[in-house]
């Protein structure tokens, strides 16, 4: 079987496998299911020609062929490393989930390999109708993620989640068909492959509803301000392996929906939308840092300082050129990590405990010294300590921005303060100060099961810190790719030259 | 071997903050970590000899570190004189501390948490030389947050108790705002250096040699708002106004932490970075006059806050900061080897005057206030005696180190031509020399009434056999010194305390020979030595002024006067600070409480700001507002269908048909075309 194909169907299979196991044997089996996509998955990066910027491992076949649907798979630098991130993270969400998930591991590790296989699913479809039935199929296993396994308020939190999704769907869906009619009206042909729609013209209006209707449904998955508020509600009452899935892999959906379909579809309603997109990312990172600072609950505090990192994502990927873009796709990697890795943490705290109440707890440091360390790492990590992996998105963002649009830049370079007060406000509230509360002081430091699932994220985090290149080498030609095609159509407008957002006394003396 | 000077001491974080830990006893692990940065070291020095004997710099490569289109940065280390010069204080100083740290952290009750600092310490080494090593912008920021990391950790090292980790976390977010300065600073630049654009240091000053328009030109607009935002990140990690305020509550860490990080290497960082950049501030005069005034009025600022304190380590945070404003002086006014030369003689006679202080707060079990101290002298002779050496070069003794290079700050300063260009230029220079020399006679009063409180009279804490007690309250390390029992006599510390001290003094009286002044030797050591450094960034002072010596004489007169006006007031009228302090009751609170600045930030920025979060953003826009909106549709929908009913009832096919209802929409749409 080709590669991709079985790494996207692969845990789909295995989910429907362990579904039917007995409930004693489950654990296991969904830990070595997972293990073995992860192993099937790692060929896909040694097989990979760095430098080359075309799709590569790409299976292409009819599907439906009457309506010009396709089977169409591929990968380029910036799937590659999504896809490895999603495989990679599952075993340890699965391992987390032993002891956090107490009723019925069985139907949440199937869910959980579904769940793997369609966001999979998501970042190697390069057919439109494709990307949709796999973008659909994320939203049930993470429904019942959520529905069943969630914590007091799960009907609630779920249901937001659903609706909001299905909103930005039925918007998406609106502009892929459109985007169907058009191509037939040019061609004659019908097609929903996405190099065969990538060679329209559309007039920038036609452009323009197309991409608002793609942008709010992938602006709702990043999240960005103002749709993010169903995330700190999905967060808080996922169980621990929800969130970390949510973190980590399912909101890149939307800033790679962006990358691969809304904005190469259509570049010229990016010029005009950029400088409007740009605003709400930069507000979102501050926005999303002030709020995640007065935050009584540790996790929607997290949720809430990745509606701000998201921002950058965003930020990057509009900047246009290669280090803002390349930062972007690196950011996404970044969060997955330490933001994955945070709610892991949050999650080993809420175990002992059963509260997400950053008052509860204080001078942790003390009865759970190792806890403490990794949880210190993933901190620094995450408000991008060089040396570290946050740094180098978040720089790579800002340089890239900041040759593009300066002011919007030099305010989301602002979150970089906030980013270390609400982190280590928290840290200390936790982590530091004397032990006050009695129920703490018998807390259990990590076991080795929890060390298993997080030194793997800390060694990623410091790797992916000192070594960027390994990843940005397979990521730039991709993003070199992206930034010409945006190239040719930013050009003449006046967004694209950075002088002019500068003041004029300062541009003109740059000259 | 170049990287292993950086190397080893990381080793020596990882061997006793990953392996050994607990096993590791103070004196392994303390061990351990000195013999780490000795190496480094030694390696240091036999890189300084090698550049003295004229060898050229060193590049080190080692990786790509990132890259994207034209960016680019390396993991790559250049030695030049300046940096080697550094290497060799950042290492010898800190491992005279680190064999000092083992003698005084025998009395951590905690005997678990020494390999802690000693692993925190060796850190601290490893990116503080990575700060000065690293040849780009980016390594450099590497090193510069990391110190940042180590002083928030060591800061915070006693963690339970809330006020030293919020002190910590202070440092941290304080230096952040300076970070956040810098790096804009940093995308100006890369920006307006367009296809030329690098990060490297030793390729930017050749590209702005021969391209000096991309930058504006000498005394461009870019070039002065690039100037002023490095700048700005120097205001930071060195504590000037106006993110001075975190320093002062450093000092909540264990003493020689103080004295190696919070006094002698990191926060000189913004020092060694203007330096490293000099041909840049060069160009811009107006970027300079700024790095001069704040200097000088920081000089002076922390200089009257330090004369009311009563927390012996406070009196010395509040001169680090004073001092490093004449270093800032020092290279706003041009005179970059001054600067530096003074960054090089504070690090000796402040690491010592903190260890000192250290060694009497070890003998009085953790008492740091003065008031409860006096007569030290007759008990602990060696700490006095060292004491006094790095007193007489603070306040700029003749033939003590300070004097030399704090002497040719203020001549420089007084005849400058850096300002010649903007307005009131001339006077500028003046103000500055009578800002920095009124500072001086502060320094030299402030000092005074330190040696006089601590040293001399009687011992003032014996007197109540339960001072113990109180200080344990006071500064609540978690310290045990039960052992020592109360209402004791100080005692001297013991040698491997006092050896470092010995040889802290002699660097302090004998310091000022490394650039002796053109009156006393043709020419500096350490100026010719760094003048390849400076090659770009030369200002040319007039050579001869007639008025020279007699300034010299009226500071060395004005510093005789303060010095005599500390022993009226400490020794011969005790009682006269406090009728002096009730007289001018504002004057004295204001300085007291360090005229309110911190309150006043609060006030005006931190309070505003949580409170904006969480009433308007927090309870309004996002819980009333978005969400109101949000789920205001959603019961619209769910009254029109009855949507949410089914929805919440958790059954598959309701999803699993919403779903097929959205395929079959698109299929249908298909279908139909």
């Amino acid at each position: 079987m080709p590669l991709l194909s079985l790494v996207t169907l692969l845990p789909i299979a295995l989910g429907i496998v362990v579904a039917a196991m007995p409930q004693s044997a489950s654990r296991m089996g969904a830990l070595v299911a997972s293990i073995v996509v992860f192993v099937v998955s790692i060929p896909l990066w040694t097989g990979f020609d760095a430098a080359g910027a075309e799709y590569q491992f790409v299976e292409d076949m009819d599907w439906i062929a009457q309506w010009g649907v396709r089977y169409h798979l591929g990968i380029d630098g910036v799937s590659l490393c999504l896809i490895l991130l999603t495989t990679a993270m599952t075993p340890l969400i699965l391992l987390a989930g032993f002891s956090g998930v107490e009723k019925n591991f069985r139907g949440y590790a199937a869910l959980m390999l579904v769940l793997e296989g369609a966001m999979i699913g998501t970042f190697v479809a390069l057919d439109t109708f494709l990307f949709y039935v796999f973008w659909e199929l994320v939203l049930l296993p993470m429904y019942f993620l959520i529905g069943i396994w969630g914590g007091e308020r799960r009907i609630y939190a779920a249901v937001k989640l659903f609706i909001y999704t299905v909103a930005g769907s039925l918007f998406m869906l609106v502009a892929l068909i459109g985007l169907y009619y058009q191509f037939h009206e040019a061609t004659g042909a019908w097609s929903t492959d996405l190099s065969d729609l990538l060679t329209l013209s559309l007039t920038p209006a036609t452009q323009k509803w197309m991409f608002a209707c793609l942008a709010l449904a992938f602006a709702i998955k990043v999240p960005m301000f103002p749709v993010h508020t169903w995330l700190p509600d999905a967060h808080v009452e996922a169980p621990t392996g929800g969130s970390v899935v949510l973190a980590s892999v399912m909101l890149k959906m939307g800033t790679y929906g962006f990358y691969r379909f809304a904005m190469p579809l259509f570049p010229d309603a990016v010029t005009a939308y950029g400088p409007f997109l740009i605003a709400l990312a930069v507000i979102g990172i501050v926005y999303g840092a002030l709020v995640a600072m007065v935050q009584d609950d540790v996790k929607k505090l997290v949720a809430y300082s990745s509606v701000s990192h998201l921002g950058y994502v965003m930020l990057g990927l509009f900047a246009l050129n290669a280090p803002g873009v390349s930062g972007g796709i690196y950011q996404m990697l970044n969060h997955g990590i330490s933001t994955g890795a945070l709610f892991l943490l949050v999650g080993v705290l809420y175990e002992r405990r059963h509260t997400r109440r950053i008052v509860d707890y204080g001078g942790i440091t003390k009865v759970m010294p190792k806890f403490a360390l990794i949880f210190m790492i993933i901190t620094f990590s995450s408000i991008g300590l060089p040396g570290l992996n946050g740094f180098v998105g978040e720089f790579m963002i800002l340089l890239g921005g900041f040759q593009f649009a300066p002011i919007p830049t030099i305010i989301a370079a602002s979150g970089v303060i906030l980013g270390a007060t609400y982190m280590l406000w928290c840290f200390q509230r936790m982590m530091f100060g004397p032990l006050q509360n009695e129920a703490n002081r018998n807390l259990k430091d990590l076991n080795p099961r929890e060390l298993a699932y997080l030194l793997p994220l800390v060694v990623l985090a410091f790797v992916m810190g000192l070594f960027p290149n390994v990843f940005l080498d397979r990521i730039n030609p991709s993003v070199e790719r992206f930034v010409e095609r945006m190239e040719g159509h930013f050009e003449a407008s006046p967004y694209a030259c950075g002088d002019a957002c500068l003041p004029s006394w300062l541009a003109q003396e740059a000259e | 071997m170049i990287s292993l000077i950086p190397a080893l001491p990381l080793l020596g974080a990882i061997l006793n903050g990953l392996v050994l830990q607990k096993r590791a006893s103070r004196v392994v692990a303390g061990g351990l970590a000195s013999l780490m940065v000795g190496l480094s070291a030694a390696l240091s020095f036999m890189t300084l000899f090698q550049l003295l004997g004229g060898a050229a710099p060193i590049d080190v490569p080692l990786w790509t570190w990132m890259s994207a289109g034209t960016f680019s940065a390396d993991i790559a280390f250049r030695v030049d004189q300046l940096t080697a010069t550094m290497m060799c204080v950042i290492t010898g100083i800190g491992f005279l501390i680190h064999v000092y740290s083992i003698g005084y952290m025998d009395d951590e009750k905690d005997k678990d948490s020494v390999w802690r600092f000693f692993a925190y310490l060796n850190l601290f080494i490893f990116a503080m030389l990575l700060l000065v090593m690293g040849d780009n912008f980016l390594l450099m920021f590497v090193g510069w947050e990391g110190v940042g990391l180590c002083s928030y950790l060591l800061i915070g090292f006693w963690y339970e108790n809330n006020d030293y980790a919020s002190a910590g976390k202070k440092a941290f977010i304080v230096n952040r705002v300076g970070d956040f300065s810098f790096v804009v600073g940093l995308f100006l630049l890369y920006w307006s250096l367009g296809e030329h654009a690098t990060m490297n240091f030793h390729q930017l000053e050749e590209v702005i040699a021969s391209h000096p328009e991309l930058v504006g030109g000498i005394g461009g607009c870019v070039v002065t708002c690039v100037c002023l935002l490095f700048f700005g990140g120097a205001t930071g990690k060195s504590a000037q106004i106006p993110l001075f305020i975190w320093l002062p509550d450093a000092m909540a860490g264990p003493t020689p932490v103080s004295a190696l990080i919070h006094a002698a290497t990191m926060v000189t960082s913004g020092i060694y970075m203007i330096c490293r950049l000099n041909f840049l501030f060069v160009m811009s005069p107006a970027a300079m006059a700024t790095v001069a005034t704040v200097g000088a009025l920081t000089a002076f600022l922390a200089a009257t806050i330090a004369i009311t304190q009563n927390d012996i380590k406070k009196v010395l945070a509040y001169s680090t900061v004073s001092q490093l404003g004449f270093m800032f002086l020092g290279v706003g006014v041009g005179a970059f080897t001054a600067g530096f030369f003074h960054v090089m003689t504070h690090a000796f006679f402040k690491a010592l005057m903190f260890l000192g202080s250290g060694s009497i707060i070890h003998a009085l079990h953790h008492e740091q206030d003065m008031r409860k101290m006096g007569g030290l002298a007759k008990y602990m002779k060696l700490t006095f005696l060292t004491f006094l050496m790095g007193y007489l070069a603070i306040i700029g003794f003749p033939g003590f180190s300070g004097f030399f290079s704090k002497d040719e700050i203020l001549w420089l300063t007084f005849i400058t031509p850096m300002f010649e260009s903007l307005p009131l230029g001339t006077v500028m220079p003046k103000v500055l020399w009578l800002l920095a020399t009124s500072a001086a006679l502060m320094t030299a009063f402030y000092m005074s009434r330190l040696m006089f409180m601590t040293f001399a009279g009687v011992y003032r804490g014996g007197a109540h056999a339960e001072h113990g007690h109180d200080a344990h309250a006071h500064a609540d390390h978690g310290h045990g010194h039960d052992a020592h029992g109360h209402g004791h006599t100080p005692h001297e510390s013991p040698m491997v305390i006092v050896g470092p001290l010995v040889v802290l003094a002699a660097l302090s009286l004998f310091g000022g020979l490394l650039n002796l002044p053109h009156w006393a030797a043709e020419h500096g050591m350490l100026h010719h030595f760094l003048d390849p450094v400076f090659e770009h960034g030369k200002v040319e002072f007039p050579e001869h002024n007639p008025l020279e010596f007699p300034l010299m004489g009226l500071t060395l007169l004005g510093i005789a006067a303060s010095v005599g006006l500390a022993y009226t007031f400490y020794v011969k009228n005790p009682e006269k600070p406090a009728l002096l302090a009730a007289r001018f009751q504002r004057l004295y609170q204001g300085s007291l409480n360090k005229w309110y600045v911190d309150e006043l930030y609060q006030a005006t920025i931190l309070t505003p700001l949580v409170t904006f979060s969480r009433q308007v953003l927090w309870a309004i826009v996002d819980s009333q507002v978005i969400d109101g909106l949000v789920n205001g549709a959603a019961s619209v929908a769910q009254k029109a269908g009855a949507l949410h009913g089914r929805l919440g009832s958790g059954k598959l096919q309701t999803y699993a048909i919403s779903i097929a209802a959205g395929a079959a929409l698109f299929a249908s749409a298909y279908a139909l075309g």
